[in-house]
């Protein structure tokens, strides 16, 4: 528990804990007193509904909320024996989450402020622990419903809040972040001043919007004006706010300078998604619809993108964009991933979903869609769509394999933090206004958060969907969700706990068997001995006579017992 | 059940006798949790100042499940609605600090 401080980093440049982050030191750095003694334990929060009933259509969502300590050491902060499951609310939070989240606040403040007197088992003498909330990870959704913001509408994203005003489509009936990206870059950018790329006819002359400071959005909140039939002022013109935050009850939360962090799992997996549906050309799914285009037609400056009227039959006729691939060209990449091969535990095995017949692969998850724009879509669009279509992918993809790097580069999060904003307009150079969801606005902000709260494995959502997964399993009494998985969690907490007092040799969830079979072979030559249990039962193989040679030689050869026999 | 797994071990095995002994070993360990109820619409939770309130302060919406006395009125059972489960995260973390393992 006391790794955060006292743990070897062997690269200064390298974060490799979420207290290499920027907003742990800032925090220390004002908390001295509280900071210094490396046994007071920060806490992040996590959030995320599911539905117990699996795949049936009942609309009910239960809500856990985890509390996770950061003060282990990396490789098991996010183990699930170290996730601890505090509240679980019954149905949807909505705007009440406040209220929900009250027991969970008021414990948190006490043990900021009083602090409890706990036993150290390591010095034998007890100590007064203070315990305090340093961030919190949802997905998109919850983000929204925890930080009290509404994330549907105008002002859909939740760092930049009132500052960034999305456009608002006639035809897709959406808001996008369409040409919102230019007035990030550098003042004497080339781009500011393109009229033909972005929307048409428009010069971009406005700063970066101002980022409200943890204080600023305090100040804001506790200056909110309730109306008579509930809701605040202003609500929908001014601020998104729906409620009060109870978070904004703890007295340092102003000096939290991330107090909540976007998940980079959802976020990537949406933006994948839009993307490989974009780029496949998927219908229903395509961000390219003809929807798109009309709303293209009114912003932007691409006439070969508009749609055409139709020529004698009914059917408008939607021309083929330059980064969608061709009938030909996707049945090409779907029957390279039929062929693709991982290293074994690197990914899901992808050539199952592909449809050859439909041109889709099914079933692709959020990991799935992780690999893929990481490390196939580079490969798979070569040569397929245009050289200056294809860097601007391949630039996405390599944006996202550095910040989800395991161990994140000091530098390496500056130019990532210039890189995205470039990113996005040339992106928004090649794509129609449909394409740019709230989702993709979001990787504006990703490298600013992996600077503050460290590498992005710390405030991503994998740990807690697989934490979900456990509970939904725990819900044996359909009808007493809730108090199964209460039941059935304390009850895993005291085997997490008594196991650890187990022998190391024994079997426990602690100590589980190997993934691989490396059972030891008993064989009299030294070249067979050694961990080399088999993969799987014994099949016959009849070897051809080259086969065998080859073989024959290479046992030969490599065998210590010929030795002496040699020369 | 646990009887009979027992009745196939070695003497002198330590398997509890029955179901009702194993949760008496395991009630030792269990760390407890807080039922509070709330109020079926989400305004308030019935504790602190609303402990015993049987009605929501706020929307007024009853607090247990209500049933028909057969004169026309409603009477409240004491099958509350709607339970928040919290599991005190504090003693957890204590929890940590007591085995030599996590502590480090």
């Amino acid at each position: 528990m006391r790794w955060h401080k006292e743990g070897k980093r062997y690269n200064p440049d390298k974060m490799v804990h979420p207290s290499d982050g920027k907003a742990w030191t800032h925090f220390d750095r004002i908390h001295n007193d509280k900071a210094e003694e490396a046994r007071n334990v920060r806490v992040a929060l996590a959030t995320d509904g599911f539905n117990p009933y699996g795949q049936m259509s009942a609309p009910y969502t239960c809500w856990p909320i985890f509390v996770i300590p950061l003060n282990l050491p990396p490789g098991i902060l996010l183990q699930r024996q170290n996730i601890f499951l505090s509240l679980i609310i019954p149905g949807h939070p909505g705007n009440n989450m406040g209220v929900y989240m009250e027991p969970l606040i008021d414990e948190l403040i006490l043990a900021w402020e009083d602090g409890v007197w706990t036993y150290d088992r390591a010095t034998k003498r007890n100590f007064k622990m203070r315990v305090w909330y340093q961030y919190s990870m949802h997905d998109f959704l919850a983000y929204g419903i925890f930080s009290a913001w509404c994330v549907h509408g105008k002002f859909p994203c939740l760092v930049c809040k009132a500052a960034l005003r999305f456009i608002w489509l006639q035809k897709g009936g959406k808001y996008s972040s369409f040409d919102k990206h230019r007035q990030f870059l550098p003042m004497d950018h080339p781009f500011r001043q393109d009229i033909k790329n972005f929307t048409k006819g428009v010069v971009e002359t406005n700063p970066p919007p101002h980022m409200m400071t943890g204080a600023e959005v305090h100040a804001q909140i506790d200056a909110l004006v309730a109306n008579e039939g509930g809701g605040f002022v202003g609500y929908g013109e001014q601020h998104m706010w729906t409620h009060k935050s109870g978070l904004t009850r703890l007295p340092y939360f102003n000096d939290l300078l991330l107090p909540h962090t976007i998940d980079v799992m959802h976020t990537k997996k949406n933006v994948a998604e839009a993307l490989w549906a974009t780029l496949m050309d998927i219908p229903d799914k395509s961000k390219d619809n003809p929807k798109a285009r009309v709303d293209l037609a009114a912003l932007c400056d691409r006439p070969n993108q508009h749609m055409r009227p139709p020529r004698g039959g009914k059917k408008w006729i939607r021309p083929k964009a330059d980064f969608v691939l061709s009938r030909d060209q996707r049945r090409k990449v779907l029957e390279w991933i039929q062929r693709l091969m991982f290293p074994d535990g690197y990914a899901a095995n992808l050539r199952r979903g592909v449809n050859l017949s439909t041109l889709r692969v099914l079933g692709m998850k959020s990991h799935d869609y992780h690999i893929w724009i990481e490390r196939l879509l580079p490969a798979m669009v070569r040569g397929f769509v245009p050289e200056n279509v294809w860097l601007v992918l391949a630039e996405l993809s390599y944006f996202f394999r550095q910040l989800c790097a395991k161990e994140l580069s000091r530098t390496v999060i500056d130019d990532l933090e210039r890189a995205a904003p470039l990113l996005l307009c040339r992106l928004e150079k090649i794509f129609p206004p449909g394409f740019f969801l709230p989702m993709q606005h979001l990787i504006l902000h990703l490298s600013n958060e992996a600077r503050m709260t460290g590498p992005v494995q710390f405030h991503w959502c994998y740990p807690i969907e697989r934490c979900l997964k456990v509970l939904r399993k725990k819900c044996r009494n359909k009808a007493r969700i809730e108090a199964s998985i209460a039941e059935a969690s304390v009850l895993e907490e005291v085997s997490n706990f008594t196991t650890t007092y187990y022998a190391e040799n024994l079997p426990s969830i602690h100590n589980p068997p190997p993934r691989y079979n490396a059972g030891e072979n008993e064989s009299n030559l030294s070249l067979f001995r050694g961990q080399l249990g088999s993969a799987s039962a014994s099949t016959t193989k009849v070897l051809q006579p080259e086969e065998w040679r080859s073989i024959m030689l290479y046992v030969l050869i490599n065998l210590d017992e010929v030795e002496p026999y040699l020369g | 059940m646990l009887a009979l797994i027992g009745s196939l071990l070695p003497e002198g095995h330590i398997l509890p006798k029955s179901m009702y002994e194993s949760q008496k070993v395991l009630r030792a360990l269990k760390m407890p949790y807080d039922q509070i109820d709330a109020c079926p619409k989400g305004c308030v939770l019935f504790r602190k100042d609303h402990k015993d309130a049987k009605y929501c302060p706020k929307c007024e919406s009853s607090r247990y499940l209500e049933v028909d006395s057969g004169d026309g009125q409603k009477r409240q059972l004491s099958i509350p609605l709607k339970v928040l489960r919290y599991l005190p995260f504090l003693p957890r973390m204590q929890r940590l600090y007591m085995t030599e393992e996590s502590v480090k």
